[in-house]
């Protein structure tokens, strides 16, 4: 059993055992005190082998701490890299450039060599999704500091290097939110690849479509035969979907450079009746597969979509009380629309 | 397979930095690909090279004229594509340059953001092997991976500009405190001070190597006058 069939489990258990208490106070479900107490030590037994083994949650207060205590070791990861960078800015010009070569070599390794410390020590995957985030920081310092340096020419490779660390220490310790960094890194040096490789300047030229291409390379990467693909899909379609998003939002707002050779305004109608397909394929299949977050991400994205093309047609030409009476009373009528759609689907079931 | 998770994040670490370390020891051995001198008095004032005060680094001020180049349509729609440029200091591409600058209206002795400095962008290539062989009556000349852009003339013709990648120059920590001494002389009020109250005092030497990567391979003391 992996980290992630465990978490499903202990949800189910912890499900149960709400819905057994509620029947029992209802007087509908009374089991016999021998099987209830053998389910519930059971299902005790179950969750602290899960909790030793994987850190899962045992009860609903503690899944609710887990997400404070995620977001907390991002900030936490945030401020610390920032303190180890202010502290080297700070004296960096006092150090030699022997030792500053020293420094910024040895910081990846020491990060890295933290990572595997802290993994071992805490069985609480919060910290060493803390030390894994600084020492992704060192590398990146490490690249971006020796080519200072040395005066090196900047290179898309770096995100490849950066990508790969961010992945496999993301594989190697369970941890979503490094794999995510690592495959964004990875879109952003497939992207600037591309873009090196078509003859432009990758540092200067963003060309969405090549970026685009990338990013669905990513999403649909899950769909090759390789297990370990499969059972980290979830991040995969989450980064697929989210670089594809992002720079069609950038299509259509900021109009980058496209490869379509038509005007402007023809490139913005095509790439905004694409976005409106894209957002809204993505919320039916994610809510066909049942997967809450992808469909809120895509709806989320949707939502910002729509708002930023009604301020960029109406805002200009509508007095401002219209433009927030027309908003509201299309925010009603959306939300009449989801009613009878949930209506609609109860009759079908 | 384990020990292979638990290796594959140091062994990126690892190749990464022996690819880095190698590509610099690379660059630096062999022959140099070009070289470029100049005195302290470039730095500071219109055009010249902007030195910061901490004497971390200084960055390059190289003159780009416009010119006209045949890249076929499509690729001319997009602005700036990849290239190696070719830069030489002094005569004839910097007096071809000030010519440049006077019939476009820049008149003036010498013409508004032109300095000392001298260096120009001589030519520009997709690859090394189709630039122009160096001008020999040039005082230097150098290599860099850069890239040209494309501009809109004003009057419906699209001009193009070379530029190189990386303009900043790492200043080693030998050298740190002379830089931070020119940095002194040459703005000592924190605004440059005038070429003509300036005396060459030292010869800064940039070597550009096999990838075309520059450093400071030496600082030298010309004394007063010198």
């Amino acid at each position: 059993m992996n980290k992630r069939e465990a978490e499903r489990r202990a949800r189910r258990i912890r499900a149960f055992r709400e819905e057994l208490s509620t029947l029992e106070v209802e007087g509908v479900l009374h089991l016999p005190a021998g099987e209830a107490a053998r389910v519930s030590a059971h299902h005790d037994d179950l969750l602290a082998r899960f909790s030793d083994a994987f850190d899962t949650d045992l009860n609903e207060g503690e899944a609710r701490l887990s997400w404070g205590m995620r977001l907390v070791s991002l900030i936490g990861a945030v401020a610390l890299c920032l303190a180890i960078f202010l502290f080297f800015n700070h004296y960096w010009d006092d150090f030699s450039t022997g030792l500053q070569i020293a420094l910024v070599t040895l910081a990846p390794f020491l990060g890295w060599g933290i990572t595997e410390f802290v993994a071992r020590r805490f069985k609480t995957r919060y910290f060493t999704q803390l030390a894994a985030l600084v020492a992704i920081a060192c590398f990146v310092l490490n690249l971006y500091l020796l080519g200072e340096i040395y005066n090196i020419t900047p290179s898309p490779y770096a995100f490849l290097v950066w990508g790969s660390f961010a992945l496999f220490l993301g594989i190697r310790h369970d941890l979503d939110v490094i794999q995510g960094l690592g495959l964004a890194s990875l879109g952003l040096f497939l992207g600037a690849l591309l873009t090196k490789f078509a003859g432009f300047y990758w540092l200067h030229e963003v060309i969405a479509e090549f970026y685009l291409a990338a990013f669905a390379l990513i999403l649909l990467a899950p769909l090759l035969p390789f297990g370990w693909l499969k059972e980290r899909r979830l991040t995969f379609y989450y980064i697929g979907m989210l670089g594809i998003f992002l720079l069609l939002l950038s299509l259509v707002t900021l109009s980058p450079d496209s490869l379509l050779p038509f005007d402007g305004k023809v490139v913005g109608w095509i790439y905004l009746i694409v976005a409106l397909a894209a957002g809204g394929g993505a919320l039916a299949l994610c809510l066909r597969a049942g997967w809450g977050q992808g469909a809120y991400l895509a709806a989320g994205f949707l939502i910002v979509f729509l708002l930023l093309k009604y301020f960029d047609w109406f805002w200009d030409k509508w007095p401002a009380y219209v433009f927030f009476l027309v908003l509201g009373l299309l925010a009603i009528a959306v939300i009449a629309a989801l009613r009878k759609l949930r209506l609609k689907g109860r009759a079908r079931a | 397979m384990t020990w292979m998770r638990v290796l594959l994040p140091l062994a990126v670490l690892l190749v990464t930095n022996v690819w880095l370390f190698g590509g610099v020891w690379w660059n630096r051995s062999g022959a140099p690909t070009g070289e470029i001198s100049f005195d302290q008095c470039h730095f500071g004032g219109p055009g010249g090279h902007y030195l910061r005060e901490e004497g971390r680094y200084f960055t390059l001020q190289i003159a780009s004229p416009s010119v006209s180049i045949d890249m076929g349509e499509a690729r001319a729609r997009r602005r700036a594509q990849e290239a190696v440029v070719l830069i030489e200091q002094g005569v004839p591409a910097w007096e071809a340059y000030r010519t440049q600058r006077t019939e476009e209206g820049e008149t003036g002795t010498p013409p508004k953001f032109i300095s000392r400095n001298r260096l120009v962008y001589a030519d520009s290539a997709e690859k090394a092997a189709g630039l122009k062989a160096p001008d020999p009556d040039a005082a230097g000349h150098a290599i860099m991976r850069g890239y040209v852009r494309r501009y809109d003339g004003g009057k419906g013709e699209a001009v193009f500009f070379r530029h190189a990648s990386r303009l900043r120059i790492a200043i080693q920590s030998e050298y740190r405190a002379l830089f931070k001494e020119m940095h002194k002389n040459r703005y000592p009020s924190g605004y440059a001070a005038p070429d003509a109250a300036c005396t060459p005092q030292y010869r800064i030497t940039l070597t550009f190597g096999a990838r075309f990567e520059p450093w400071i391979s030496s600082v030298e003391r010309i004394g007063a006058g010198g």
